[in-house]
């Protein structure tokens, strides 16, 4: 892997409220290089957008405590003041999110949108900024750009809204966009045209781009590794093929499982994971996942899993207390279509072994 | 938005009819009043004519005298419009922006003092404190001082600084509350953390993205509170004796000259409606999305 454009370091992220702190990201590292694509999936609740907005400083604020480091074109971007932001966010930096109706001003046309983000950071008249503008909705694959360029975000259909959305965030032309679950709310096929719009933005203007979703799905379409977030932690991070060809992690399974239909997984009908997922506010001692995991043993009550690199291929990282053989095995058990019950009890009898 | 105009202005023309047969109607059936004309006869000589009926009392048409002193009521309004708009915005933007503070609390306190004291009992307090004639504090000109704008430009400011203070703080004090509800929710929208992602300045989110919405919003609200606006002018008009045409309708109430009386409400109401359609107007131009629903 080349340099990284994106070096996040230890990140934490906790929000006094009334009720008690929220650990909502609790010290994730990863890396991104230029060109490339990270895929951070989880559950609502998991971090993953409080981490993303944090790389911009948007949750800053009285009652914030942000740790580690987010190391960006040889800066770091939690110590970086107010105005430094300033100047790399919208600019090398961007942000586009789902929810275009809601996060696109309504009262502005598309085209002003864009025109003001250029503007923040670019010295051109309104007359080049509008060119410029109208050629980056083209870009986005809005058709008659000309006219769209002065509708309001009411006026356009869902999809070439999240266009439209996009549009604003490449107005600088970013090194870094950050992708917040782009795909969520549209129609399943609007969602494979906004992917592939992404991943073919990434490709010729060899953008880096961290994608957010709930949807281990489309994740495959665009990433080219993936992290897992649970909880406010990576609990597995790997090459994107690596971690849909031998997940080691059993949360990563029950997400895989949960996919509708995917008879190549061994899964011939969706496997919801059983359970809430966990309050950030007071987590569950030991392994955060344990309340949840049906290979919990005894020990995983106590004991706190850290990220390390897997067995296997390089880059692949996981945080889980089950020895790898076993998980190995439980996962060869998983895709060969056994019953949980049997494979419950095949982990307990090999954690047994590995430890006598 | 010209197909929202049409119908917003089909709506104020079956309100216009409305509102005239009401006001016929009341004045026919009230004791002493001695109207012999029929309903069509009537709407015929107002809308075709012009006729709002002719003053025993003051020898002139109705519509003469009310024109007459449309230039002292709508000096009166139209400033403390302006005041409070001036006061409003500023308040109820900062008020929210620093939400909890010291700042916030005093202002939405004696916004809501302001807003519980009646408009004529506030306009004598201010005439008992600072009325050149009955002041403790002498310095501004006092009730019935009023001069016209082409009269003496001068005279005209200093004579309506109570009368606009009188006016216009009700209307701040409505209108800060109102903008600072709103402002907190539009900060709270996705649309300014997109505004924060682009880089801007703070200042360009705060009034380019949170003030605008806020206001947009008020706005709305501003055209279902003309009546309000009106009746506070009535009040101030009587407690400044400016001859407005609140002033021209409480007099006539006085004097039971029911011919303007009935003219003046009929007028006003219209004017209520006319500038009602005008603001929704507005309204709809600042927020595009009025018109398409």
């Amino acid at each position: 892997m080349s340099e990284p454009l994106l070096s996040v370091e230890g990140l934490r992220v906790a929000f006094e409220t009334d009720h008690g702190v929220v650990h909502a990201v609790d010290g994730i590292s990863y890396a991104v290089a230029p060109g490339r694509t990270l895929g951070i999936v989880g559950e609502s609740g998991a971090g993953k957008t409080v981490s993303a907005r944090t790389l911009l400083g948007l949750t800053r604020g009285p009652r914030t405590q942000i740790g580690g480091r987010i190391m960006f074109g040889g800066g770091d971007l939690a110590s970086l003041g107010e105005e430094g932001l300033r100047h790399l966010a919208g600019d090398v930096v961007a942000l586009t999110t789902h929810d275009p109706l809601s996060a696109l001003h309504p009262l502005y046309p598309v085209g002003a949108q864009v025109i003001e983000a250029i503007r923040a950071h670019r010295a051109v008249s309104k007359a080049a900024a509008r060119d410029r503008a109208i050629g980056l909705l083209e870009l986005v694959g809005i058709p008659d750009p000309h006219r769209r360029v002065d509708a309001y975000p009411h006026e356009l259909p869902p999809g070439l809204r999240q266009r439209a959305m996009i549009a604003v965030a490449l107005a600088n032309g970013p090194k870094l966009l950050i992708a917040d679950d782009p795909t969520r709310g549209l129609d399943v096929t609007v969602q494979a045209q906004i992917l592939a719009l992404l991943a073919d933005l990434g490709e010729r203007l060899g953008m880096a781009i961290v994608y957010l979703t709930r949807d281990l799905g489309t994740v495959a379409e665009i990433a080219d590794e993936v992290a897992v977030m649970y909880a406010g932690r990576i609990v597995e991070l790997a090459p994107a093929g690596q971690l849909f060809l031998a997940p080691q992690h059993p949360y990563t399974w029950g997400l895989l499982r949960s996919l509708p239909r995917l008879p190549e997984f061994g899964v011939e009908q969706p496997v919801p994971i059983s359970g809430p997922p966990p309050s950030l506010i007071q987590r569950p001692q030991g392994c955060h996942f344990h309340p949840r995991c049906p290979y919990a043993q005894d020990s995983h009550r106590r004991i706190d899993p850290q990220l390390r690199p897997a067995e296997g291929e390089e880059g692949h990282s996981v945080a889980c207390l089950l020895p790898a053989s076993v998980r190995r095995q439980i996962w060869q058990g998983l895709e060969a279509g056994h019953d949980l019950p049997s494979l419950q009890q095949l982990a307990g009898v090999l954690v047994r072994e590995g430890r006598s | 938005m010209s197909a929202y105009i049409a119908r917003r202005a089909g709506r104020a023309i079956v309100l216009l009819v409305l509102v005239t047969l009401l006001g016929f109607l009341l004045f026919t059936v009230l004791p002493g009043v001695h109207g012999s004309t029929s309903f069509p006869d009537y709407l015929k000589a107002i809308f075709l004519h012009f006729n709002f009926g002719y003053s025993g009392r003051d020898h002139q048409p109705v519509l003469s005298l009310v024109v007459g002193r449309l230039p002292a009521t709508l000096s009166l309004v139209v400033g403390a419009g302006l005041l409070a708009v001036a006061l409003a915005v500023p308040l109820g933007v900062l008020a929210a922006l620093r939400r909890g503070t010291s700042l916030d609390r005093v202002a939405m306190r004696t916004a809501l003092g302001i807003l519980s004291m009646p408009v004529f009992w506030l306009g004598l307090i201010l005439l008992y404190l600072f009325a050149s004639d009955i002041g403790k504090i002498p310095i501004f000109p006092g009730a019935n001082s009023y001069v016209g704008l082409t009269a003496d430009p001068g005279k005209w400011f200093t004579s309506l600084i109570l009368p606009w203070l009188a006016l216009g703080a009700a209307e701040a004090a409505i209108y800060s509350r109102l903008l600072r509800g709103r402002m907190l929710a539009a900060m709270d929208e996705d649309y300014i953390r997109t505004a924060r992602a682009k880089g801007l300045s703070e200042e360009r989110v705060v009034w380019g993205h949170g003030a605008v919405a806020a206001v947009a919003g008020v706005v709305a609200v501003v055209g279902l509170d003309l009546g309000g606006l009106l009746s506070g002018a009535v009040l101030t008009e009587t407690a400044f004796r400016i001859h407005g045409i609140g002033f021209l309708g409480y007099d006539a109430v006085a004097h039971a000259d029911f011919a303007t009386v009935q003219g003046t409400v009929l007028l006003a109401t219209m004017a209520v409606i006319v500038v009602g359609l005008i603001v929704d107007v507005g309204f709809a131009w600042l927020d595009p999305r009025v018109s398409a629903a």
